[in-house]
């Protein structure tokens, strides 16, 4: 199933990437025809359609996914690798900030369910919801680097930074940029976690765990949560997927020199080597994501094991 | 304790059905709407949200007709602040920024409603003949979608902006190109699902044809679901444009989106913050108002909320 979906994502890509108007070579100066045909034949542009397709499914099946089109002498590979790594590490931080925060915060809620506790919860929960993450990023960059620095000047007379805003250079840099990311996924896994808890709470089996002496901690770790969090595995794919897509503009906000930065500015450039690579490659690992998560919910589940001709 | 038990033959004499007071109705009879509408009515944050949607959607048709300048420059005065002719300030061309706000309301929220609508209408009809026909249509159909489904939307989508040329109608065709599967897996379900119901096997007993169950049982009984969800797309199709707009290809400037004017403002960071502030309040709000009225209304119109 997935290597269809993998080899319809490249078709699909291939195809759609050729029918737009404009090519990499069109600069701000008109290049001479002989030139123009050069750099065609040297990048196999002045072959037909069907053969370049031919083409690029060979060397692809040879993980060759060609030069980039716009930055001189740059194989499409490197650039993944040399940017990739960056994006993963936001990607995971936000991640793991916004799903374990989301259902810590959701177990709260449903444990102090109608209290100020759940309220607190479920109003930060719509809030993120409800606010695009690169406007919660260029906030938060507003308020921690700006208002805060500035006030600090304007009392203590000192430059002082609480946190860096942009660029990535350490830890610290990665906190802002991974709170905006992960902002919409925690408040999505902890409406999630909240309804999925209220409705385990009420069930048979938490009462026997309850009347046979267990302290509330053991119910809450290995009943209700156990339980609950089935439906916040389902989500993790998707999840992944908004956060992926939320580094093409965290990056930007941010400056952050990962693989998001370099998609966005290869579409805007007719880069179609690099569009097709990183797209392919986005495609790819998504539905890799996904079939991993398949797999977790297989773990986390007892109840379903793949057995053989269910997958 | 001896008490006499009057027995008389008038006892025996049959009361007179009352048949003014069997046909009366006490309660008034509830359609289904009503009811949903009487259960809105009761969530508080439900019907604020509502006014302010329709106050929101007031603004976006009304607005831009009461000032239409949003795309004339007046180059005197570029990044005025907020003052009392340019009540939101002006942008770097000295376009109105006010304007350009109401402006964006009305291009935001028509992209919003359009691809909402335009993705529920091919999910159900996608869904339904699916699901109506099952069998190795049915089959067919969602091996089709299984597979259309694994494929991050938002890079297909960022493909088809820069193929096709850019615009609004584009954008709108794009985005809801991208987004109906779900809705038409969603149909499917349901509909597979009141089709195999008893009340439908009646219908087809006492010899209804298949319009007639399409349009008395199939709709009436996934309606809700439809609605509910649509009010669910409009603010991530909003937000989908704004995420666009914000990596350069949503809707072009001099056109005003909220999604555009936001990444406008961003770029003037940390200048001019009235640019960036003012639209991203206008996101937020309406995101906002449009997640807690879908919350609202799939709590009215689910039926097995009814009491």
């Amino acid at each position: 199933m997935s290597i269809v979906t993998v080899f319809v994502v490249i078709t699909l890509t291939f195809f759609l990437m050729n029918l737009m108007p404009g090519d990499p070579f069109i600069g701000n100066k008109a290049i001479p025809k002989a030139i123009k045909a050069n750099l065609y034949a040297k990048y196999g542009l002045d072959k037909p359609l069907g053969i370049r397709y031919l083409k690029y499914l060979g060397n692809l099946a040879q993980g060759d996914l060609g030069m980039s089109m716009t930055y001189k002498n740059q194989e499409v590979i490197g650039v993944i690798k040399q940017a990739f790594p960056v994006s993963a590490d936001l990607g995971i931080r936000s991640l793991i900030f916004g799903v374990l925060g989301g259902l810590l915060l959701g177990t709260i809620a449903a444990l102090n369910h109608n209290r100020p506790w759940d309220t607190g919860a479920t109003v930060l929960a719509i809030l993120g919801v409800s606010i695009p993450g690169f406007l919660i990023g260029t906030m938060v960059q507003y308020v921690l680097g700006f208002l805060f620095s500035n006030a600090v000047r304007e009392i203590f007379h000192t430059d002082f930074q609480l946190i860096p805003i942009a660029r990535w250079e350490g830890f610290k840099y990665t906190i802002l940029p991974a709170f905006a990311l992960g902002f919409g996924s925690l408040a999505t896994t902890s409406r999630l976690m909240r309804t999925s808890m209220l409705d385990v709470l009420h069930q048979d089996y938490i009462k026997t765990a309850k009347s046979k002496g267990l302290t509330p901690f053991q119910v809450t770790l290995k009943h209700s949560i156990r339980n609950a969090i089935l439906p916040v595995v389902t989500i993790l794919g998707p999840l992944t997927a908004g956060i992926m897509t939320g580094t093409f503009v965290i990056e930007r906000i941010f400056a952050i020199p990962g693989l998001g930065r370099f998609f966005v500015q290869s579409v805007q450039m007719y880069d179609y080597t690099m569009i097709m690579g990183l797209t392919l490659f986005f495609a790819t690992f998504l539905i890799f994501m996904n079939f991993l998560v398949d797999i977790a919910y297989g773990l986390v589940d007892p109840r379903i094991r793949l057995g053989k001709g269910a997958a | 304790m001896e008490s006499t038990i009057n027995i008389t033959p008038a006892s025996f004499e049959r009361v007179p059905k009352d048949l003014v007071a069997a046909q009366s109705i006490l309660r008034p009879s509830l359609t289904y709407w009503k009811d949903a509408w009487r259960r809105l009515k009761k969530n508080k944050i439900s019907m604020f949200c509502m006014a302010f949607l329709i106050f929101m959607g007031t603004l976006a048709i009304l607005g831009p007709m009461v000032f239409p300048n949003y795309s004339s420059n007046n180059l005197e005065k570029t990044y005025s602040k907020p003052d009392s002719v340019n009540w939101f300030g002006t942008d770097d061309l000295g376009r109105d920024q006010f304007a350009r706000t109401l402006r964006g309301a009305r291009i935001s929220l028509f992209i919003g409603l359009t691809s909402a609508m335009i993705t529920v209408l091919i999910g159900i009809l996608y869904g339904g003949i699916s699901g109506y026909f099952s069998g190795w249509i049915d089959d067919i159909m969602m091996r089709v979608v299984d597979v259309l489904i694994t494929i991050p939307d938002m890079i297909i989508l960022i493909l088809l902006l820069v193929v096709l040329k850019p615009g609004v109608g584009t954008l709108i065709l794009a985005m809801s190109i991208t987004s109906w599967t779900g809705m038409a897996r969603l149909i499917r379900g349901q509909v597979l699902q009141i089709k195999e119901s008893d009340f439908v096997l009646v219908s087809k007993i006492i010899g209804s044809s298949s319009m007639r169950i399409i349009i008395k049982h199939l709709i009436p009984n996934t309606i809700g679901i439809i609605i509910v969800r649509l009010m669910m797309l409009i603010p991530a199709f909003i937000f989908e444009e704004a995420f666009l707009s914000y990596i350069g290809l949503g809707v072009r400037v001099p056109e005003a989106s909220w999604g555009n004017l936001a990444e406008a403002g961003a770029l003037q960071f940390p200048n001019n913050l009235y640019m960036f502030f003012i639209p991203a309040a206008f996101i937020g709000t309406t995101m906002l108002a449009f997640n807690l009225f879908g919350d609202g209304l799939r709590d009215a119109l689910d039926p097995k909320m009814r009491k």
